[in-house]
């Protein structure tokens, strides 16, 4: 046999035992959950607090049922129909699948969800949280629209590849509550890194996407839409005129303390999601943040 | 004898509050600096109504004077600042305002229309007849989340803060109210220059 020959066997050889490591990756298994009866109204609200109803509802469009195009450097990502259509969205899922997607990124065919869907974040979503927002998409109209495929490239459209992603950048988020602080920094905290997923966009992220592994928000300058994400610290806010009532009212409306106005992701985020919240949860919020390195 | 007026003092005078504007907004000049300078008052105002999102009272005479800057700076006033490839620095717009010259202008329009109703909700009508007590009470009593709906927070239905509930719904007036209040079409003014900056600002 020639040597060209020789190489050419070797490297299939290599590929195919790639494949096979990659398809027997282990992903987390599901956990086991505590019984709730889910309140579809709480449910709509962590829907608005954590996103949800902001990146997979097109303007005009029946809630959750399809977002449009979040741009990255990897390609544009789709959020998917997630209502209780049966075909199109997820109906025909069970309790365990829907929050082993939502809390551990993984479908209910074992495939792992892009990053673009911020689940690491969600881990630390209860299994109150859940069986809530179960029961708000379940409580929706379903939408027959069919979810989009995502536009991403080689090599990053190797669903399996993510699985040694997440062995080497994942960062599920855990809350433990700091006895030492109060009630209202508590909730802040909760607030900040799990539902609101802030760090999502205001820590800087790495080539691959990844976050990094101390809990920071000290902004992401070159975002993967291209834009700037400020730091969230407590000198950073400060110094650009943030009290807490003026965090408070810019969460609200969309207003910064020199009467500018959000635009880019921040405006969607205000407008489909922290002017629902309710005015208690958005002085936790402040609270926490203006808090953030000001020891 | 008669006193001579030196000139000098007037043209120092214009020479310094030229010089304050331009370094006010970066160095910016021309049609770029005159923009500028109109949204810096678009944000003077947006800063001055921002109590009444949070439900707190605002002089009507100062809602007035806002609406009336908010239609000065808005509509054609504000689209005439941005002849096609209008782009020197150090300007914040971006070049999809010519490409989608329609969706601007129509951004720009709904702020000045916005102005004129906020103009006409300025100085709230004298209610026809007092809530009855009960009302009142019943009407102090419902919190924020008792506010909110499933159907509202997912966007199935508008969501209503305490002001916008219909008196009619409640029996404390006869008919319909003649103007939307203060604060929800201030919620509309920033989601209007919320749209617009998301789509035509770096």
């Amino acid at each position: 046999m020639s040597r060209i020959a020789n190489v050419m066997v070797a490297a299939l050889a290599m590929a195919s035992v790639g494949v096979i490591a990659l398809e027997l990756w282990p992903l987390p298994a599901a956990a086991v959950l505590t019984e709730h009866v889910g309140d579809a109204k709480r449910g709509a609200y962590l829907a608005r607090l954590s996103g949800c109803i902001t990146c997979h509802t097109k303007q005009g469009e029946l809630p959750l049922s399809g977002g449009p195009a979040l741009v990255s450097r990897f390609g544009s990502f789709y959020a998917p129909n997630i209502t209780a259509d049966a075909e199109a969205g997820i109906g025909n899922w069970s309790f365990e699948q829907f929050v082993r997607a939502v809390r551990q990124g993984v479908s209910p065919e074992g495939e792992p969800y892009y990053p673009a869907f911020p689940y690491e974040f969600y881990a630390a979503l209860t299994d109150r949280d859940l069986a809530d927002l179960w029961a708000a998409v379940r409580e929706s109209p379903a939408s027959n629209t069919p979810s989009r495929d995502h536009e991403v490239g080689f090599p990053f459209n190797v669903r399996s590849g993510l699985k040694v992603w997440r062995t080497f950048f994942e960062r599920p988020v855990s809350y433990t509550p700091d006895p030492e602080r109060t009630l209202e920094w508590n909730r802040g905290q909760y607030l900040v890194w799990g539902p609101a997923h802030c760090a999502a966009c205001h820590a800087p992220r790495n080539a691959l996407g990844g976050l990094p592994s101390a809990r920071t928000l000290s902004g992401d300058p070159q975002m993967q839409d291209g834009g700037i994400a400020p730091p969230l610290t407590a000198r950073e806010l400060t110094a650009r005129g943030y009290t807490k009532a003026a965090l408070v009212h810019a969460l609200k409306t969309g207003v910064t303390p020199d009467g500018d106005v959000f635009g880019g992701s921040m405006a969607e985020v205000v407008h489909g999601s922290t002017e629902f919240l309710l005015t208690t949860h958005l002085e936790d919020i402040a609270a926490y943040l203006l808090d953030i390195g000001a020891r | 004898m008669m006193k001579t007026i030196s000139p000098w003092p007037l043209a120092f005078g214009i020479a310094l509050t030229s010089v304050v504007a331009v370094v006010g907004h970066g160095g910016a000049t021309g049609v770029v600096g005159e923009r500028m300078m109109g949204m810096m008052m678009l944000g003077e105002q947006v800063q001055l109504l921002a109590p009444v999102a949070s439900g707190e009272p605002v002089e009507p005479k100062v809602i007035q004077t806002a609406a009336d800057m908010i239609s000065m700076h808005s509509g054609s006033a504000m689209t005439n600042l941005f002849p096609e490839g209008s782009l020197d620095a150090p300007t914040e717009a971006r070049p999809e305002i010519w490409a989608r010259w329609q969706e601007f202008s129509g951004l720009a329009q709904r702020l000045s229309d916005l102005g004129d109703e906020l103009g006409s909700a300025a100085v709230p009508p004298a209610p026809a007849a007092p809530p009855s007590p009960v009302q009142a009470l019943v009407s102090t009593q419902r919190s924020e989340w008792e506010r909110m709906s499933f159907a509202s927070l997912m966007g199935l239905a508008p969501v209503r803060s305490e002001a916008e509930v219909d008196p009619t719904e409640t029996g404390a007036i006869a008919g319909p109210p003649a103007t939307r209040p203060v604060a929800e079409i201030y919620g509309d003014i920033t989601r209007t220059c919320a749209s617009c900056h998301a789509a035509f600002r770096q």
